[in-house]
């Protein structure tokens, strides 16, 4: 165990088997949110938060457009959002005072570039490219005070999920209110560091990168480079002419360009887009050994009894391999606790918004968004759990979902899975994980391999056999 | 019959009533007989119907067999193309349905294959496989066809030499009855469609082929379907 992971929030939970970034106490992890992962995300939830951020940056500029900089000062008024703990200081907190800055460096870029004006922007990562002063960490500013109401009410849910304690009336600053279009301050009840008793805002990992997808070193070397390459040319033309050649060494040359030629911009904004597949989340951040943590969940799972009184236990254990074998694929795990019909269900949903061509798959063969995973512990798997499976697959849940027991299932209940796919319409699949296969999947998740295969191959098994 | 007898206790038959109780007898005779003629006709009338399913069904099977065969052919070839310096290359969804529609087919026509029950349907779930793959179960799939075809070809001879033994009969039961004569081989021949079996008719003194009316006689029905349909 490192000295850092002694100042964590979380503390005795691996990072990898939370759905959020643990923050470091007194520390800013080297992260930043980066919208563009919103963007992407194939949960129309996470879309919308997208558009959200984008609707109050274009209500800013449409502000300078007509004028009225006191509103856009309102509006595009950014402060440091220290409370999700990110940051690129080494070794410390980022230090105050550059909120007012940031809103600024804004307003000034965006009264410098009519062509912005007339446009807006797509992503507002776009900043970057077209201001000196804009960086990562002002992009994820501006996105966690945008997202901050969102922010809170994750924050509590996890907190609730993994007995974080929380503080009530902890006063949290700049809240943005999207139906009110306006910024206040509340109380909330929220975590706190205990170094200094400010809140704490917890970030999903699906969020994080340490650069942003769009970004200005990229930018520099992609676009801006063709462009230059293409000046050179000309400019060789005109010496050879008499004429005088520009230098863009400095970020701040290279924005004077952006600012009067936006179709620059708009061209590496598309050509990113196009490959937003390979927008990933950031996993380095994570300093914890793998193999380690693989065998760690390997010994509570074996050392976690069969029957109906550890149930709850084992649902809140499976609920951390499932992380720890496929966040970021798989996302915002869910505890849900039902009694149906005297039988009680314990079971968790899951995000799928990965990019793997198998969750792809999954997503559009099975209506896959939402996976649900019922958790069974017991060494004798019967046919009601698996009718209640089937009952509560559809049009919510899609229409795959997933056993997870102590035991593989007996012939009986693999013809009773094989008739649930056949007389169903559309087809309903339930894949069983038993310990067998947990211990698999975490001997390949230690050791850096995709647990993504197993699963498609396991997918692959069931439909050859129900052949 | 007991006024016969009445007449015997009492003295000797009347030359008139011995030859009316030998009549009696006789026409009682020929319709039992018929009536066994009649039963014989509507039991090879009905074999001979499911023997007609099960000969026009392998008559079908082999008509897809060579359709399946044909397809299966231009398949591989043009897969063969497409694998060729393409080894990690995914194929198309198009080519992925084609040959699990191939491999349905395939099970559908061909049964007790060991090497074709082996094979299954390609399950994409997000990766289609490579071409050289798809090839190899082609290829496969080509070879269960093709060993396919001489026992299909053999169960149609045998299906067809099934139903001629049992059409003989039922032909020859039809023109028993009909004419109440002992049928000639070609009679049985133009009322059949086609060459009789040659195992239920004999050569007489008058060097003419005539159907063993003895020998339909004599067998009991299940006797005689059952050596009609072992060929």
């Amino acid at each position: 165990m490192t000295e850092d992971r002694q100042s964590r929030l979380l503390e005795g939970v691996s990072q990898y088997d939370v759905d959020f970034v643990n923050p470091r106490l007194g520390v800013d992890i080297p992260l930043g949110i980066d919208p563009f992962l919103l963007y992407k995300s194939r949960d129309p939830a996470l879309r919308r938060l997208h558009q959200q951020v984008l609707d109050v940056f274009n209500a800013g500029i449409k502000s300078v457009a007509r004028g009225d900089l006191a509103e856009a000062r309102r509006i595009l008024d950014f402060p440091e959002a220290g409370e999700i703990g990110f940051g690129y200081t080494q070794g410390g907190k980022r230090g105050s005072g550059l909120g007012d800055r940031l809103s600024s460096l804004l307003i000034e870029t965006v009264v410098d570039s009519p062509s912005l004006q007339l446009r807006g922007v797509k992503h507002v990562e776009e900043m970057q490219l077209l201001s000196a002063g804009i960086g990562p960490d002002r992009v994820s500013d501006i996105a966690a005070n945008i997202l901050k109401r969102f922010l809170i009410e994750y924050t509590r849910r996890q907190c609730q999920l993994w007995n974080v304690p929380m503080r009530s009336g902890v006063p949290v600053s700049h809240v943005f209110d999207p139906l009110l279009c306006e910024w206040s301050d509340s109380y909330e009840e929220m975590p706190v560091s205990p170094l200094d008793g400010s809140p704490i805002l917890l970030v999903p990992r699906r969020w994080v990168r340490s650069l942003p997808w769009i970004n200005y070193d990229d930018f520099s070397r992609t676009e801006f480079r063709a462009y230059l390459a293409a000046r050179h040319q000309k400019a060789r033309v005109n010496r050879a002419a008499g004429a005088a050649s520009a230098s863009y060494g400095r970020k701040q040359d290279v924005v004077t360009v952006t600012r009067s030629d936006i179709a620059l911009v708009e061209r590496y904004v598309q050509a990113r887009e196009r490959r937003a597949a390979e927008a990933v989340p950031e996993l380095h951040y994570i300093d914890e050994d793998a193999t380690r943590q693989a065998e760690a969940l390997l010994a509570r799972l074996n050392a976690c009894p069969a029957g109906r009184e550890h149930a709850a236990e084992y649902q809140r254990l499976v609920l951390e391999i499932l992380n720890f074998l496929f966040n970021p694929d798989l996302i915002d795990g869910k505890l849900e606790e039902a009694t149906a019909e005297g039988t009680e269900r314990r079971d968790m949903v899951f995000t799928n918004d990965s990019d793997e061509s198998f969750w792809n798959y999954v997503r559009t063969e099975h209506s896959g968004l939402f996976l649900m995973f019922e958790t069974k512990n017991t060494v004798s798997l019967d046919m009601a759990a698996v009718n209640q499976t089937a009952t509560y697959l559809g049009d919510r849940l899609g229409r795959l979902g997933f056993i997870v027991t102590r035991h593989p299932e007996g012939d009986a209940v693999r013809r009773k899975l094989f008739s649930v796919w056949n007389d169903s319409s559309p087809r309903k699949a339930i894949l069983v994980f038993a310990d067998e296969h947990l211990k698999e999947l975490l001997a390949l998740r230690g050791a850096g391999k995709s647990t993504t295969k197993w699963v498609q191959q396991h997918y692959r098994r069931f439909r050859t056999a129900v052949q | 019959m007991s006024d016969v007898k009445t007449q015997s206790s009492k003295g000797k038959l009347t030359k008139e009533q011995k030859a009316a109780a030998a009549a009696e007898r006789k026409r009682v005779k020929a319709e039992n007989l018929r009536e066994q003629h009649s039963a014989k006709l509507q039991a090879a009338e009905a074999r001979l119907r499911q023997e007609g399913d099960a000969l026009r069904a392998v008559r079908e099977r082999i008509r897809r067999h060579d359709a399946l065969s044909d397809h299966l052919q231009t398949f591989y070839g043009e897969v063969d193309k497409l694998a060729k310096g393409n080894r990690q290359i995914e194929a198309t969804n198009l080519t992925v349905e084609q040959a699990n529609e191939i491999i349905r087919d395939a099970k559908a026509i061909v049964t007790g294959d060991t090497y074709l029950d082996r094979v299954k349907e390609f399950v994409p779930a997000g990766e289609n496989p490579v071409y050289p793959d798809v090839l190899m179960v082609a290829a496969t799939v080509q070879a269960a066809v093709r060993r396919a075809g001489p026992v299909l070809k053999e169960e149609e001879e045998r299906l067809h030499e099934a139903w001629r033994s049992v059409g003989t009969i039922a032909a020859a039961a039809r023109l028993i009855l009909d004419s109440g004569q002992q049928p000639l081989k070609a009679e049985v021949e133009e009322a059949l469609g086609e060459k009789p079996a040659t195992q239920w008719f004999y050569r007489a003194d008058d060097n003419q082929f005539y159907f063993n009316i003895d020998q339909f006689d004599r067998m009991a029905v299940e006797s005689l379907l059952g050596a009609a349909t072992e060929v």
